[in-house]
């Protein structure tokens, strides 16, 4: 994860609107969620309180009607029966609220009636109607009481409407009609102004009025209402009604008298005209305080970026090698750090010199001892050179000294042969001064015969011996290439070395796989085994008494042919072992050795032949060199020959 | 006041977001502030117990029914209002009309918002037939007039007078055509037919009179029950022995109680069969009882019905599938005495039953 990089600016303007922004997030969620509830209560208290009031207002007004019909009703035995039309006409003239009121015998028929100007024309179709299947006449003859009913289509006027019955005397019943919008009136007239709606239901669950405000339910039913369905099973009220898809408050009081139901209702939530107030103003004082912590966090992080700035400036420019003034300002701390930076330049500036100073001194001290190992490295490889030299001209001479002790035998041979016939030659004359005898001629012939095959040997012997030492010189003082049998070569330097081994208790011996050709540089190959050869002699057989050598030679699985000089001395162990390719190593220090022959093998294995020389040797059980070289050596070029 | 706008908006997103599941809203329009309002609430009481039960059962697909009323009033304007604030709450049907009448305003208005109209009770021989977007779950004013003309024959009412509501005139008018060609065939004839106009300052006492004038074997009203119960209570005035019969449209609950004993031994034709025990209508009828404290009458039957109907096609319409379409391909419907069967027009039949009000009730005749 990469963070992004801020400014300063930025980040400190973010920090405190954050910070501002949680502040008021904070405060306000609190004051929501104390003031909402708090509002919500109180909301869902006044609603009930207000359906208790419509109530109570209502009953008290109807119950003014009710008392009005009462005594009229108790009038009727008392006055006859024109008398009591005339009645019922005058207290519908006085009383808005009702449309019309009759006077209902035992058996139903409408006896008497009180209507008002709308309905007067109707009397005489009115006057003699059967009544007696309503359920308001019903009920009051069986109860012999003031009865108010749910909503009904009246059989007279043939609108809906609400009724009161009341009994007039021992067998009439008196039926006063309000309509409803009278009732809706009724509470307009007493209520206030309301936060609630208002639904005034009848037993049914009918609509019987409802305030103009608030949500319509005049064509409902209401009573699958969770609320009226408590309210009709006696149960607790639930507070809230969900109607038409919105939660309300509801409060509900129920008129006994009426045996109407009143029910308030008020919007939940931001519905509710106090709650979005509520949240309105706190929603402003919110904006207002976000705008202003904003505004204010950007000119207080001026303020303390101001001196940051100038500081960070000098910083740049002192890093870019300008001098300046370093700024002071109003904050302890920035001018501190101001303080602090400037006595760290001034420190920096001076290290600085400092360090140059030392760092030429020691450039010059190391260009001194640079220039003096090169010195010694020159003369170290001049020495290098100088004792290879020598020690090829050492071999060299021992070369030359075992070819001439090869050639003193058949050379002598021959000598003593042909001086052996100048004697003879010398007697045959002074045989033929005495008289040649036959016998004389034919003894001196078989020692010509004699000397002559003899020298003639021996001159042959010799001439091999010429021809076999100038191959093995020429091979060994030029690095010439050339295809050769591997045994053929082996054996030439055998015979080279073995003046040297003759007077010596130890032998060699060869096990060279038949057939196998090189083509390489005989000479360096030579080089190396009369190297390991010597080093064999003069190293493992040191105060032995017997010894014996193998050389043997096999081509390997990968071609290349594997050739070992082995030898069952005494072995070396692991420290020399591991020092005895090294130039100038040698256990012989002082006594004639030049620690360089292996070295030389070495060379001339990995350089010339193209091969790899390696040694395994344990203390007491002898030592195996080894040459893996390629069949056909790779040139000159290609192996970089140094010796 | 647009900060409490946007408050309010962000609020009601994140109800809706929680998922409460949209309601399907079923409109309803009837008469239900007038002389009407007998059969008009009625039926809205059938059929807010039907999506009272249907809700109580899950809904439709997991979704709630919402029932919107709409009052027509009996009058044009009214119900032309009525009916524009149903469509805009975009009803998936809306149920009713309950008058002819009311079904020449609002069918208009019905075809031009692609909205079906159920209509549980009209006959009217002018709707039957047509490919518009109503639907009709009566039998038809020719229908009905014929098995009138049969029945009143059987009981000796040949010269029978007749008034007739000139404010429903579609269906009145169409059920009298229907008797005067009927009748004659069972050797009856209309020998008067009054018109009146069905007002609260109506003279009924009047047209009794013109009715007996003609000295009638007996009287038919082709009316509401409320101008039923009141010619009734004119005519026995005036006459107390006149056989009278009304045309099915009365048939409701409050004819008893609003014409007491004027109504005994009228005859009229109802669309249920009242005396049926079967558990699936007594069921209904208990259920209705409690809800209500009434006795369920033809139209809340006949509403309850196309309740079923509706709910039954909602519930199997696929996906772009219309309305209409479902209706018709969806049945036939378990109505709550019959098998509702609605033919490509979206027309159907049931069955018819004449019964005799003795004492307060409707008694079954033959």
């Amino acid at each position: 994860m990469t963070l992004r990089n801020w400014r300063l600016r930025s980040f400190v303007v973010a920090i405190m609107a954050a910070t501002t922004v949680m502040v008021v997030v904070l405060v306000v969620a609190a004051l929501l969620a104390i003031s909402i509830p708090a509002l919500e209560d109180e909301t869902q208290r006044e609603v009930q309180l207000q359906a208790n009031d419509h109530a109570n207002r209502t009953q008290i007004v109807l119950g003014a009607l009710e008392s009005r019909l009462e005594v009229v009703g108790e009038s009727h035995a008392l006055v006859d029966a024109e008398v009591f039309a005339g009645v019922l006409d005058m207290i519908i003239a006085r009383t808005p609220m009702l449309r019309a009121l009759y006077l209902v015998d035992a058996n139903g028929r409408v006896t008497a009636a009180g209507l008002d100007s709308s309905m007067s024309r109707l009397r005489s179709e009115i006057l003699g109607s059967d009544l007696s299947s309503t359920p308001l006449l019903r009920a009051t003859q069986a109860t012999r009481s003031t009865t108010w009913s749910d909503t009904y289509l009246s059989a007279l006027s043939g609108v809906l409407t609400v009724g009161v019955a009341t009994p007039a005397g021992d067998s009439h019943v008196l039926i006063g009609e309000v309509p409803l919008d009278a009732v809706l009136s009724t509470l307009e007239e007493t209520g206030s102004t309301r936060l609630a709606a208002l639904w005034v239901i009848d037993s049914r669950g009918e609509v019987i009025t409802e305030s103009r405000h608030g949500p319509g339910a005049r064509r409902m039913n209401l009573n699958g209402l969770p609320l009226l369905q408590a309210s009709l099973a006696g149960t607790p009220l639930p507070p809230y009604i969900d109607f038409e898809g919105q939660r309300y408050h509801a409060g509900l009081a129920l008129s006994e008298a009426l045996n109407w139901r009143f029910v308030t209702i008020a919007p939940t939530g931001l519905d509710n005209p106090r709650v979005s107030r509520m949240v309105i103003a706190i929603g402003a004082a919110f904006a207002i305080a976000l705008l202003l912590g904003v505004l204010l966090s950007r000119s207080l992080a001026q303020l303390l970026l101001a001196p940051l700035n100038s500081i960070i400036a000098q910083a740049r420019d002192t890093a870019h090698g300008r001098q300046g003034h370093w700024p002071r300002g109003p904050v302890v701390e920035l001018n501190a750090l101001s303080g602090d930076l400037e006595a760290m330049a001034a420190h920096l500036q001076s290290l600085n010199l400092d360090l140059e100073q030392r760092v030429a001194q020691r450039t010059e001290a190391l260009a001194e001892s640079n220039r003096s190992l090169q010195a010694t490295l020159a003369e170290l490889e001049r020495t290098q050179h100088e004792l290879v030299r020598a020690e090829k001209m050492a071999a060299l001479g021992g070369l030359v000294a075992g070819v001439a002790h090869e050639l003193n035998t058949p050379i002598g041979n021959g000598l003593m042969a042909v001086s052996t016939l100048q004697g003879q030659a010398g007697d045959f004359r002074r045989c033929m001064q005495a008289g040649l005898r036959r016998s004389d001629l034919d003894a001196f012939l078989l020692n010509v015969d004699q000397a002559a095959d003899i020298a003639t040997r021996n001159l042959s012997r010799a001439a091999d011996l010429v021809t076999s030492f100038k191959q093995v010189a020429v091979d060994q003082s030029s690095a010439q290439r050339r295809r050769f049998m591997l045994d053929e070569v082996v054996d030439e330097i055998i015979i080279t070395l073995r003046p040297s081994i003759r007077r010596l208790p130890f032998s060699i011996e060869t096990d060279i796989q038949p057939g196998l050709e090189l083509d390489s540089y005989p000479g360096p190959l030579g080089q190396v085994l009369a190297n390991l050869i010597n080093n064999a002699l003069i190293h493992a057989f040191e105060d032995r008494e017997q010894g014996t050598i193998v050389i043997a030679a096999r081509r390997a699985e990968d071609g290349r042919i594997r050739l070992t000089v082995s030898d069952d001395g005494q072995g070396m162990d692991a420290s020399v072992l591991e020092q005895v390719f090294e130039p100038f190593f040698t256990t012989r220090k002082g006594r004639g050795g030049t620690g360089l022959g292996l070295h030389i093998a070495f060379n001339a294995v990995a350089n010339v032949l193209g091969g790899s020389l390696t040694a395994s040797s344990a203390k007491g059980r002898g030592s195996c060199f080894e040459l893996h070289i390629p069949a056909i050596a790779p040139s000159m070029s290609e192996t970089g020959a140094t010796a | 006041m647009s900060v409490q706008r946007i408050l309010i908006f962000l609020l009601a997103a994140l109800l809706a977001a929680c998922g409460k599941p949209e309601p399907i809203v079923i409109g309803f329009i009837a008469g239900l502030s007038n002389r009407t309002t007998d059969t008009g609430e009625a039926a809205r009481n059938a059929l807010t117990l039907a999506i009272e039960e249907r809700n109580a059962a899950g809904g439709i697909g997991g979704r709630p029914l919402r029932l919107l009323v709409g009052d027509d009033g009996q009058d044009a304007a009214t119900a032309h209002q009525a009916m524009q604030a149903l469509i805009r709450a975009r009803p998936a049907v809306i149920v009713g009309p309950y008058t002819s009448a009311m079904a020449d305003v609002i069918l208009p208005l019905a075809d031009a918002a692609g909205v079906v109209v159920l209509s549980p009770v009209i006959t009217a021989m002018h709707f039957v037939g047509k490919d518009d977007m109503l639907i009709r779950l009566n039998r038809s004013t020719r229908d009905n007039a014929a098995d009138y003309a049969r029945v009143l024959a059987e009981r000796g009412l040949h010269r029978l007078a007749v008034a007739y509501d000139v404010r429903n005139r579609a269906f009145s008018e169409s059920w009298l055509t229907e008797l005067r060609s009927q009748f004659p065939a069972y050797g009856g004839e209309v020998i008067a037919a009054v018109e009146f106009e069905s007002t609260a300052d109506t003279m009924f006492s009047e047209v009794a009179a013109r009715l007996l004038e003609t000295e009638p074997d007996g009287l038919l009203f082709i009316a509401n029950a409320v101008d039923v119960a009141r010619l009734a209570q004119q005519t026995r005035k005036l006459s107390p022995n006149m056989p009278l019969a009304a045309a099915e449209w009365a048939a409701s609950e409050q004819l008893v109680e609003l014409g007491g004993q004027a109504v005994n031994g009228l005859l009229i034709a109802q669309s249920h069969d009242r005396t049926d025990e079967a558990p699936r209508f007594t069921a209904f009828r208990d259920a209705y009882r409690a809800r209500f404290q009434r006795d369920p009458g033809y139209s809340a039957i006949a509403s309850y019905d196309a309740g079923i109907v509706l709910f039954q096609a909602l519930e199997r319409r696929k996906s772009g599938q219309s309305v209409k379409d479902a209706v018709l391909r969806h049945g036939p419907y378990p109505g709550l005495q019959h098998l509702i069967e609605i033919d490509a027009f979206g027309d159907s039949t049931r069955p018819i039953h004449f019964a005799e009000i003795r004492d307060g009730q409707f008694v079954l005749v033959r």
